[in-house]
């Protein structure tokens, strides 16, 4: 074999080595291995899964590998981490330091964590322990949680069979408040309508009285009556006289009577009496506050809530009394139940108004509104003559159908076009209802957004107001 | 079940060659210049293939990694992820079948060509045991040359790592070897290392036995060639797996 080739295997393997040898040296450097250190140990409970040559950082900083790792000898016996941190790092890892088992990243692998110390502790010593606090553990975390939830769902049972007892006490004051009004209501009534044959009455007798009619009257009229008052009252002058002398009379008697042992006995008399004026204050006081809340006033408040709740329920009664067979011919009749309910889904169903056919006049936004300060829309002067004369176009038609106005927007997102065309449409209706004098029942406003009912006849039609009249 | 009976025949063939080969590469007289030349011929001209082949790997890996971490922002993991995949399988595995192909073959039809031509003989009436100078010296030298080959790819593959992220992120030389082995251990690197010495036998020893029991001529030689690289290359991956399990029951560690 020639020089060159066995010069060029040397070469070979020695490169192959060398870069070997690199990889260890990376691979021992990356782990603290050539650079001179201290061992330390921790003791946990729980190693959360670190091994042997596992990372040791310090402050953060990587500082060497964990060397080995005890065993504990029974179960009350926690694990001891025996770990070398380099020289370097010593100054900042004190007696107070604490080491930790941390994740690297969400997933990464477990190290151990030193926390840099205090400066007026002394330095860790080698081969000493290091205080160690133990790993957050997730499981613990949901054992806790796990049990405040139980004890959180405990303390709502018992506060929910709390609020049913109180409700049904509510409700049964609220009862009472109704049946004390429905009781009282007639005798209020009969009470009003006494005191208004009392004020007729009244008025009666000041006529009367102003006429110079009956006693009274006689008073005011008659001169000799007067003479005779007048004699009167000079008598009762020297009456007068005379009891202001025994008024003074009296004086000293109350002065003799300041010095005998009556006076303390009347001040306490007069004490107890205020005593007694200020408890009745408190007391009403309190029924002053308990009108205010949880009192009379709200019983009356709840009295009007059910009240409100009772128009409610009327409300829907009437309406299902319009679906009733008796009256619903009616309706069917004139093509809906109820414009004010009416919804744009209903509306666009061809079942709305069957066997009506309808005309329909298109009015432009820019042709009908302009905006004020605030930016909306308000009916312009032109506006109104537009719709006089639209409305001139639609009552040549038989009014024996409900009156639609459609609203149509295409700006912003559908919630706002929704809106802005509900709004054009009911200043329409507002105006058309007023100037033209239309039942408000037949005359319904309904917000078609950017979506005309039917398109074939509406292309193009993005902004303003339909007038559809429906007719037999 | 005759085809079944040859097939358990011809791997026991198989296991005795090798035995004898182990055997035979522990006594005297040691063909020291031969396993030289063998290094030469072996090791060094496929050294090239290796080192374009870890490349252009690891450049691949680079950017499969990148890909992959990119979308958990960790980006910065991608030298260590490839350092990982590299150093613990990839680097060994693919320089075993480079290997196989370039010199399983090599050495099949070279032995069979030797054994149809009646070189074999020839050599054997000259008073030299042909098993060790043309047989042990081969499966010796795939053994010492197999750990360095890695080594070689190893470090293409990280480099072409470090060429296809340094185009993307611009990272430094210095960042990105000390990022990718920072996270490596000596189990990591040293037994995936050391086991291609395990894939340099196979190799060896089964192109060897097909090539030094050729017959039938030319054909013969042929079939030789074809069948070394087949077989080295599935025996190497078959006994990959043993190996992985092996080095993880030695190093519990490693498998995490």
């Amino acid at each position: 074999m020639e020089t060159t080739k066995k010069l060029i295997v040397g070469m070979f393997v020695g490169g192959c080595l060398l870069l070997f040898g690199l990889g260890l040296f990376l691979i021992g450097n990356s782990n603290q291995l050539f650079t001179k250190s201290f061992n330390v140990y921790a003791e946990f409970s729980k190693i959360t899964g670190i091994q042997n040559g596992g990372k040791v950082r310090v402050a953060g900083m990587d500082a060497g590998t964990v060397t080995r790792i005890e065993v504990p000898t029974g179960p009350e016996g926690k694990f001891r981490i025996h770990f070398r941190i380099v020289e370097k790092l010593h100054p900042i890892v004190r007696q107070d330091s604490i080491a930790t088992i941390q994740t690297d990243g969400l997933l990464g692998n477990k190290y151990l964590q030193i926390e840099a110390g205090s400066s007026n502790v002394e330095l860790a010593l080698k081969d000493s322990q290091i205080q160690s606090k133990e790993p957050f553990d997730w499981g613990d975390l949901m054992d806790e949680m796990n049990g405040v939830v139980k004890q959180v769902n405990g303390i709502m049972a018992g506060v929910k069979d709390q609020l049913v007892s109180t409700l049904t006490e509510i409700q049964g004051t609220v009862k009472s408040a109704n049946h004390l009004i429905k009781d009282a209501t007639p005798n209020v009534k009969s009470i009003l309508a006494s005191a208004d044959r009392i004020s007729a009455n009244l008025q009666e007798i000041i006529d009367g009285v102003q006429k110079g009619q009956g006693t009274v009257g006689a008073l005011f009229k008659d001169k000799e009556l007067y003479a005779s008052i007048k004699r009167s009252a000079d008598k009762t002058e020297r009456v007068v006289d005379n009891i202001r002398d025994t008024s003074a009379s009296a004086m000293k008697i109350v002065n003799k009577v300041e010095e005998s042992d009556i006076v303390p006995e009347v001040q306490r008399s007069i004490k107890n009496l205020q005593q007694i004026t200020l408890q009745v204050k408190d007391a009403v006081d309190k029924f002053q506050s308990a009108s205010g809340e949880g009192g009379v006033g709200e019983n009356l408040q709840r009295t009007l809530a059910d009240a409100h709740e009772a128009m409610s329920d009327l409300s829907d009664n009437t309406e299902a009394l319009k679906h009733n067979f008796l009256f619903r011919g009616f309706f069917k009749k004139r093509g809906f139940y109820d414009l004010g309910a009416l919804t744009t889904p209903e509306y666009k169903n061809p079942a709305f108004a069957k066997g009506f056919k309808k005309h329909r006049v298109w009015l432009d936004s820019v042709d009908l509104f302009t905006k004020d300060a605030k930016g909306l829309e308000l009916l312009s002067v032109e506006g109104k003559v537009k719709l006089d004369e639209a409305m001139t176009d639609i009552l040549k038609f038989p009014r024996n159908g409900p009156l639609m106005l459609e609203g149509f927007a295409a700006e912003g997102t559908p919630a706002q076009q929704h809106l802005v065309a509900r709004r054009r449409a009911v200043r329409v209706q507002a105006y058309i209802v007023d100037r033209f004098h239309l039942r408000p029942s037949y005359v319904g406003v309904v917000s078609m957004g950017a979506e005309p009912a039917d398109k074939g006849t509406v292309v193009g039609f993005k902004e303003g107001v339909g007038i559809v009249t429906f007719y037999k | 079940m005759e085809n079944a009976e040859r097939a358990i025949e011809w791997f026991g063939g198989l296991s005795l060659f090798a035995g004898q080969v182990i055997r035979n590469s522990f006594s005297p007289p040691f063909e020291f210049t031969e396993i030289l030349k063998q290094i030469f011929e072996i090791g060094w001209r496929s050294a090239p293939l290796i080192i374009l082949s870890g490349l252009a790997v690891g450049s691949v890996l680079s950017m499969h990694t990148r890909s992959t971490l990119e979308r958990f922002g960790a980006e910065s993991m991608i030298p260590t992820a490839l350092a990982f995949a590299l150093v613990k399988e990839t680097g060994p595995l693919v320089t075993g079948l480079l290997v196989s192909g370039r010199v399983g073959a090599g050495i099949g039809a070279e032995l069979g060509g030797m054994r149809v031509t009646e070189q074999i003989d020839a050599l054997e009436s000259l008073a030299v045991n042909s098993f060790k100078y043309l047989v042990v010296t081969r499966v010796v030298a795939c053994v010492v040359a197999m750990p360095l080959l890695t080594v070689l790819m190893n470090f293409a593959g990280v480099l072409g790592g470090f060429f296809a992220e340094t185009l993307v992120s611009g990272s430094s030389f210095t960042f990105y070897f000390n990022t990718a082995f920072s996270s490596l251990s000596f189990s990591d690197y040293i037994p995936p290392t050391i086991k291609t010495t395990v894939f340099g036998f196979i190799i060896g020893t089964t192109s060897a036995f097909l090539g030094y029991n050729a017959t039938g001529g030319a054909e013969g030689v042929g079939r030789a060639a074809t069948q070394s690289v087949v077989l080295s290359s599935i025996f190497l991956i078959v006994c990959n797996v043993l190996l992985v399990k092996f080095i993880f029951f030695l190093y519990p560690g490693s498998g995490s």
